[in-house]
């Protein structure tokens, strides 16, 4: 018997072997968000840390441009003027406080994605055989609400992107990847102050500063998803969800302009048919593609 | 010689087969790179073509090519200059701090390219120069003798430190041209007859980048394991393959760079530097091995038959897989100039083709050197360079 989140984890793995991400590098946004309209507002997600676990969330307590001056800042140069570190400073000083940019904004992002490839997966979750414990007392199911009993029926998940988009952007000017570069690969000595409180540690150790980055996101537009399940619900049921639909549906609990959410149910048997459409000029992140800083560095 | 039994044997045969095809012995340092999205002409083109020649190759036989902010030769290289010591000149002596500091920012901005004569014509309309234009032309003629000095200035106008671009030399102008003269080339592998012990290999077998069936898919899923263990034949032409051999642009020194890789541990390494033989070189270096050659397919026609198969079910998902590229090039153009095509046999065998447009190239693999070999021929130059002036060290 599958529970809501072995159903959810089974879908999520199975989508990210179709698109060919590495599960450990890959969070999940939820709910699948618009893409962000603005440059600012794009290089502003690329500038957040992201926290650890499955699904994405930039606190943003501590920005990556923040995280990577602090570094840099720290730093001993060297006197040669090709000396990374060096060159590295010059540039933040050069950069000032602006906010920083990547080489690739909205509108590459989109150009890009008109231009991808269509993706599609079949998904199938069948219902594995209740093994008859009970739940909290005695006679009662285990099984309490639409959401459980959902995931303990088969579900079957036909899903098609007309274009899906792994956007990649290197950051701008401000960033010199040889001086972070050899921060990273000499753990004690130069480049490290010795006096400075910023070490390897806590750069790039546990909980460090600039453990891990945001490398990717991946973008899709021109949704398809048609689920089945067969479970049978009942009418009140049916009307829980019906309320719930406001909120976006499993999977990837859409919303918003663009985006047509219809949960139908059939008159005698009460099974549920979920269909998801957004149009193709709707852009929405599925998922973050969060490296450790050595994959970042190319090391 | 035998069949395949899954997706990494199916990729092993064919890294063998693609490379015996193109004229390789196994031991040769070849790396298939997928997937290959074709190089369109267009304002980019060099950038687009160079790209893969500035990239650090990783340690395998195959590279998927997603190109990181992270490990890059131009960034790296101008990082190893920085840890090198010239010899002893008198050209900052000669022109005064106040002169070399405005001739540095001038080399940076991109306002004087290096060299003395370009020195002294810069320098004669520049107040903090001209009074030292032709001796300080001079004493930099001399100093420039030294290959590290000589390096570090001509490296200084390129990015980071700079504002100019990575180039190499010929672009994509002189490609297409060589290209169009290149020999054809053709192989077949029949089912059955696979050669898939890549032990004997560069890297031992060692490989990174596995794709499936399709571009992005998991080589474990089960249509690409039923693909690879179910007998798969290949027919591979290509009209033109062009081994593309281009060299850095002024920004690189052989001669400096083989001075410090043929001299670990000691001059012209400058022992404060944190950047050292070690970290550059060594295992855990970020230059261990060169892409020096890229081979470029022109008109490229490869016809894959799978003996497996597959269900109505199995042919719709992999048609609508298709437009990603399918297994072995994964060329996903996107109208851009290749294409690929699946038909199935009415008994259900599949027949994927992969042609690529003529005169719209097509990257499939690249030469992988290790430094030693990159940089073993500088091994004579560098001990008459170190004779010369590093004696003392």
């Amino acid at each position: 018997m599958s529970t809501f989140d072995d159903l959810q984890q089974a879908y999520v793995s199975s989508e990210l072997r179709a698109i060919g991400l590495q599960s450990a590098t890959a969070r999940l946004f939820q709910p699948g968000v618009t893409v962000p309209a603005t440059d600012a507002d794009l290089w502003a997600l690329f500038n957040t840390i992201p926290t650890a676990g499955g699904t994405f969330y930039a606190p943003s307590i501590l920005a990556f441009f923040t995280g990577y001056s602090t570094l840099i800042n720290a730093l001993v140069p060297g006197t040669n003027p090709l000396d990374p570190v060096k060159v590295a400073q010059s540039r933040l000083a050069a950069w000032g406080s602006k906010p920083p940019t990547w080489n690739q904004g909205v509108e590459a992002l989109s150009r890009a994605l008109q231009a991808a490839s269509r993706l599609s997966f079949n998904f199938n979750n069948p219902a594995t055989p209740d093994p008859g414990y009970w739940g909290l007392w005695g006679h009662s199911s285990p099984i309490t609400g639409p959401s459980d009993s959902y995931a303990a029926g088969s579900v079957s998940v036909s899903t098609a992107f007309k274009h899906l988009l792994s956007f990649t952007p290197t950051p701008g000017d401000w960033y010199v990847s040889t001086a972070i570069s050899l921060a990273y690969r000499n753990k004690t000595g130069a480049p490290w102050n010795p006096a400075s409180p910023v070490t390897w540690q806590t750069t790039f150790g546990e909980g460090g500063m600039l453990q891990q980055m945001l490398a990717a996101l991946v973008v899709v537009s021109g949704i398809d998803i048609t689920a089945n399940s067969s479970t049978s619900f009942s009418p009140p049921e049916q009307a829980l969800i019906a309320a719930g639909l406001p909120n976006g549906l499993w999977p990837h609990y859409l919303t918003g302009s663009g985006i047509n959410t219809k949960a139908s149910f059939n008159a005698t048997s009460g099974q549920m048919t979920t269909t998801i459409t957004s149009t193709a000029s709707n852009a929405r992140m599925l998922f973050a593609v969060v490296m450790p800083a050595q994959q970042y560095l190319g090391l | 010689m035998s069949d395949t039994k899954n997706f990494v044997d199916l990729q092993a045969g064919f890294y063998n087969a693609l490379a015996q095809g193109l004229g390789y012995s196994p031991s040769d340092p070849f790396q298939v790179i997928q997937p290959s999205p074709p190089l369109v002409s267009g304002d980019d083109e060099d950038e687009l073509l160079w790209n893969y020649l500035n990239a650090i190759p990783p340690f395998s036989l195959t590279q998927n090519t997603v190109f990181s902010g992270g490990n890059q030769f131009l960034a790296d290289y101008q990082g190893v200059m920085s840890a090198l010591q010239a010899a002893p000149n008198d050209f900052q002596a000669t022109v005064g701090p106040v002169c070399f500091a405005a001739y540095q920012q001038a080399l940076k901005d991109g306002a004087v390219k290096p060299g003395p004569v370009q020195f002294r014509n810069w320098a004669l309309v520049n107040g903090a120069c001209s009074s030292v234009a032709v001796s300080g032309a001079s004493a930099l003629a001399r100093a420039m003798l030294d290959p590290i000095f000589a390096a570090q200035m001509n490296v200084l106008p390129y990015q980071p430190a700079g504002t100019d671009p990575v180039d190499f030399s010929p672009g994509y102008k002189t490609m297409l041209k060589q290209l169009k003269n290149a020999p054809s080339r053709a192989f077949q592998v029949a089912a059955g007859n696979w050669n898939t012990n890549v032990s004997s290999t560069w890297t031992k077998g060692s490989t990174s980048g596995i794709f499936g069936l399709w571009g992005g898919s998991s080589s474990s899923s089960t249509l690409s394991e039923k693909f690879a263990s179910s007998g798969v034949g290949l027919t591979a032409k290509f009209a033109n393959v062009l081994p593309f051999n281009a060299v850095p642009g002024v920004w690189y020194s052989s001669s400096a760079f083989g001075l410090a890789f043929n001299n670990p541990g000691k001059a012209p390494w400058a022992p404060s530097s944190p950047i050292n033989w070690a970290n550059t070189f060594g295992p855990n270096g970020n230059m261990q091995r060169f892409c020096t050659s890229l081979l470029i397919a022109n008109s490229m026609n490869i016809v894959v038959t799978s003996n497996a198969t597959y269900s109505d079910a199995d042919q719709k998902e992999i048609q609508s897989h298709s437009s990603a590229g399918l297994w072995p090039f994964y060329s996903s153009g996107g109208g851009s100039g290749s294409s690929t095509s699946v038909s199935f046999t009415a008994s259900g065998n599949m027949q994927v083709t992969i042609t690529s447009k003529s005169g719209v190239p097509v990257v499939i693999g690249c030469i992988v050197l290790p430094a030693a070999q990159y940089l073993g021929h500088e091994v004579k130059a560098s001990e008459l360079l170190t004779t010369n002036f590093y004696a003392a060290a």
